[in-house]
């Protein structure tokens, strides 16, 4: 790898980096951010009455129930997990779209990581012992 | 009587398919003249027959024979001509008809590629025809089309609504083309196994097909996705739903293959690699019918309410790709390889590395779709797993494949030799660098959103780059028609045109993703909305008939700056045959984005609940797709023989 290349990556790291501490900063200020909040947690949140869709895009009273729900926990202040967890305990895992990590989803989470990390491993393998002598 | 004749058409088919087969096996070690033209004579009749029979099965819908069982389930006198039609394959039975039509299409015309040696063009023929007879004896024992019912009903049942729908009339033919024209590269995988000769014009043979399969399939999903999108009412354009990732697994595994047998056709090496690959793309294509058709997903019980049909599935599945996969662990060793070798920066690496994890984005997806039953046979737990899932773990798993996809172009077979690329890639690197910052400055979003927008700028500059020296090196002039298109295969213009569609693609997605904005108010007639620029008021709400249907429209005037730009009229449709309700979206596109109504519940007192989304670049998503399309389009008009060596 040449120098360039390594200032190139370098930089991007920097670059990316300054954004993430960015993204992390926010918090609620006003009515359009607590919206948009109610909007990103439920459509992570099954609705259980409709066939695979959440309760952002479903119109069932149960939705709008949850919905109402959700605005009144983020207005007490209460944190995404603390919203996930509540709903998880009333309904169980099958009620979030983003599957928590625990024993029963370890394979789910982990076997596309480590497979790629086998792959990667052979690929590196075949490379080498094609190299040109 | 006509039905019955179409009926029987379809048993005549089955017995030559299932004869052809026997005979084929029966000369599987000496394939002459004699037997390829029995063998071809055999398709043109199961195409002709099977071909008769589907339009057939077409009359009686149009002339609305309730006689027939699918006919009085799933159409109705009112339904417009179109509809009338689609409704074919807007059920299990009739979509499976189809199913073996294109198939027996496929064979048909495979059987006529005499540039393939006979050995290898008997068991090609050979194998897509016993595919054929396994799916017409499913057809005849457990689905038949042509099933009439005791007591003729007044009128049908209809379709659902939602169906009734220009994008979907043609999304299930093209994605079945895309489906069936993957049992090619498998028929020809299997030829290989059987006969043990491969070669490099097996590969140049069998990249052709692939690619139509793979642009069927590409149309296919981005129909599917439009439609989703203007006419399910909540502007999202991609759900990771079961039935949908069905479709996206063989495109991706396709998508593979399509770049490994590049290497194949320029060197005898990753044989086993390339026929593994063409197995399980039709494995997948398999599935995905399977899926679909069996409601095995959206319910467990829908599969197990006729178990007839699903003890048969299985037995096609474990017939189609069991049996290969054994075939394969027994021949693969076999194959002789060219001694080459290649540099770790060359196309050969690039190529391979885009199948690694092309592979296992496919793996994650599979994964993704059957572990929720998987964990409720295993311990009764169920979870959900949604877009959350696949963003942590899909995306990553893609995204180096669009960092690779933009400099992988600049390298050459065997080693790297072009002594530019350090300083292109150090452009490419410049501009993306500074495309992110005025991305950044525009409008702050996410992290992620920077990250999914530069990759689009990154692909975007890399396969300009690329062209732009491509073109530079080509040096041809053209004065007539074959130069010109000698000149489009010397650049490989096909590669750049589906490249460009990816970053068009990245470009949709990152401005639908992240760039959305979204408003929910109520308001009465006469109110005025105003959002931004532009403005929205709300004119009159009124009720219209329809063909068969009645609607409940509401007419807005958009304003931007004050100035009229276009009048949206959102709905919400009652259909009273189908007993069902459907929103239909105002949607105004442009090239900049959508803006997209929706007409909730209300009413004149209270004022109507409304959802506005402004959707920017949403377009260039199916645009996108087009190009990738097209592109696939051209890398067959390009590496057709006759425009090769001008």
């Amino acid at each position: 790898m040449t120098r360039e290349l390594k200032i190139i990556i370098i930089f991007f790291l920097l670059f990316f980096f300054k954004f993430q501490l960015s993204a992390f900063a926010k918090s609620l200020n006003n009515e359009v951010d607590v919206n948009n909040k109610i909007r990103e947690i439920s459509q992570n949140v099954r609705c259980l009455v409709c066939q695979n869709q959440s309760i952002d895009e479903s119109n069932s009273e149960l939705a709008k129930d949850l919905k109402i729900l959700i605005k009144e926990k983020l207005i007490l202040g209460d944190s995404d997990e603390e919203i996930y967890g509540f709903l998880k305990e009333r309904y169980g895992d099958y009620i979030l779209f983003k599957p928590p990590l625990n024993l029963n989803t370890v394979i789910l989470w982990f076997l596309p990581f480590i497979v790629l990390m086998f792959g990667s491993i052979m690929i590196f393998k075949i490379i080498k012992s094609n190299k040109r002598k | 009587m006509v039905p019955e004749l179409g009926h029987i058409l379809l048993i005549i088919t089955f017995s030559i398919a299932a004869m052809q087969c026997v005979y084929w096996l029966y000369n599987l070690k000496h394939a002459t003249s004699d037997v390829i033209l029995f063998l071809q004579k055999g398709s043109l009749i199961n195409f002709l027959f099977i071909f008769l029979s589907f339009v057939i099965l077409t009359f009686s819908f149009i002339t609305s024979d309730f006689s027939l069982l699918i006919v009085s389930n799933n159409s109705h006198t009112l339904k417009p001509l179109i509809y009338k039609i689609s409704g074919v394959w807007g059920n299990h039975e009739g979509s499976l008809l189809l199913w073996v039509l294109i198939l027996s299409a496929f064979t048909f015309f495979v059987s006529f590629n005499t540039a393939i040696n006979s050995r290898l063009l008997a068991s090609i023929i050979g194998v897509q025809t016993l595919i054929l007879s396994l799916f017409l004896a499913f057809i005849l024992f457990t689905s038949n089309p042509f099933e009439r019912v005791d007591v003729l009903p007044l009128d049908g049942r209809g379709l659902n609504p939602l169906l009734q729908d220009p994008g979907l009339a043609l999304h299930p033919p093209m994605l079945y083309i895309g489906y069936v024209g993957l049992s090619v590269s498998f028929s020809f995988a299997v030829a290989a196994l059987i006969t043990g000769e491969i070669n490099k014009d097996w590969a140049r043979q069998m990249r052709p097909w692939i690619t139509v399969a793979w642009c069927a399939l590409t149309i296919g999903i981005a129909l599917g996705s439009w439609w989703a999108y203007y006419e399910l009412g909540w502007g999202g354009w991609w759900f990771w739903d079961p039935v949908e990732n069905a479709s996206f697994m063989p495109w991706l595994i396709s998508t593979a293959l399509i770049h490994c047998v590049r290497i194949l056709e320029k060197k005898l090496i990753f044989i086993n690699w390339t026929i593994l690959l063409s197995i399980l793309a039709f494995s997948f294509s398999l599935l995905g019918t399977f899926i679909v058709r069996s409601g095995l997903l959206t319910s467990v019980h829908a599969f197990a309410s006729d178990p007839s049909r699903g003890v048969f599935i299985l037995i096609i599945l474990g017939i189609s790709i069991g049996v290969p996969l054994i075939l394969y662990t027994i021949k693969s060793s076999s194959f002789n390889e060219d001694k080459s070798s290649f540099d770790i920066v060359s196309k050969e690496s690039a190529i391979l590395i885009n199948n690694l994890f092309l592979t296992t984005a496919t793996l994650t997806v599979l994964i993704g779709t059957l572990y929720p039953l998987f964990l409720d046979a295993i311990n009764g737990n169920k979870v959900s797993i949604g877009p959350a899932y696949y963003n942590a773990t899909f995306a990553p798993i893609m995204a180096p494949v669009v960092l690779l996809m933009a400099i992988a172009p600049f390298l050459s077979w065997k080693k790297n030799i072009d002594k530019n690329f350090t300083k292109k890639i150090m452009f490419l690197s410049i501009v993306t660098f500074l495309g992110g910052i005025l991305l950044h400055l525009m409008e702050e979003k996410s992290v992620f959103a920077l990250m999914c927008g530069s990759l689009s700028i990154w692909l975007f500059t890399g396969v300009i780059t690329d062209l732009i020296s491509k073109i530079r090196e080509a040096k041809v002039k053209f004065q007539n028609i074959n130069q010109f298109f000698f000149f489009i295969s010397k650049i490989n213009l096909g590669i750049h045109v589906a490249h460009i569609g990816v970053a068009i693609f990245l470009a949709g997605v990152t401005g639908e993703q992240f760039y959305k904005s979204e408003y929910n108010e109520r308001k009465k007639v006469g109110d005025i909305i105003s959002i931004g620029t532009k403005s929205l008021k709300f004119d009159k709400i009124e009720n219209i008939d329809g063909p068969n249907y009645n609607s409940l429209m509401a007419t807005f005037t958009l304003y931007e700056n004050n100035k009229f730009v276009s009048k949206l009229r959102p709905e919400k449709r009652f259909y009273p045959n189908e007993k069902s309700q459907t929103t239909e979206a105002a949607i105004l596109s442009s090239f900049w984005g959508d803006t997209y109504l929706v007409l909730g519940e209300g009413d004149n007192e209270t004022g109507w609940s409304l959802r506005i989304y402004n959707n920017p670049l949403v377009s260039w998503i199916w645009g996108g797709a087009c190009f990738m399309a097209v592109g696939g389009i051209l890398s067959i008009i390009q590496n057709s023989s006759r425009f090769r060596n001008v």
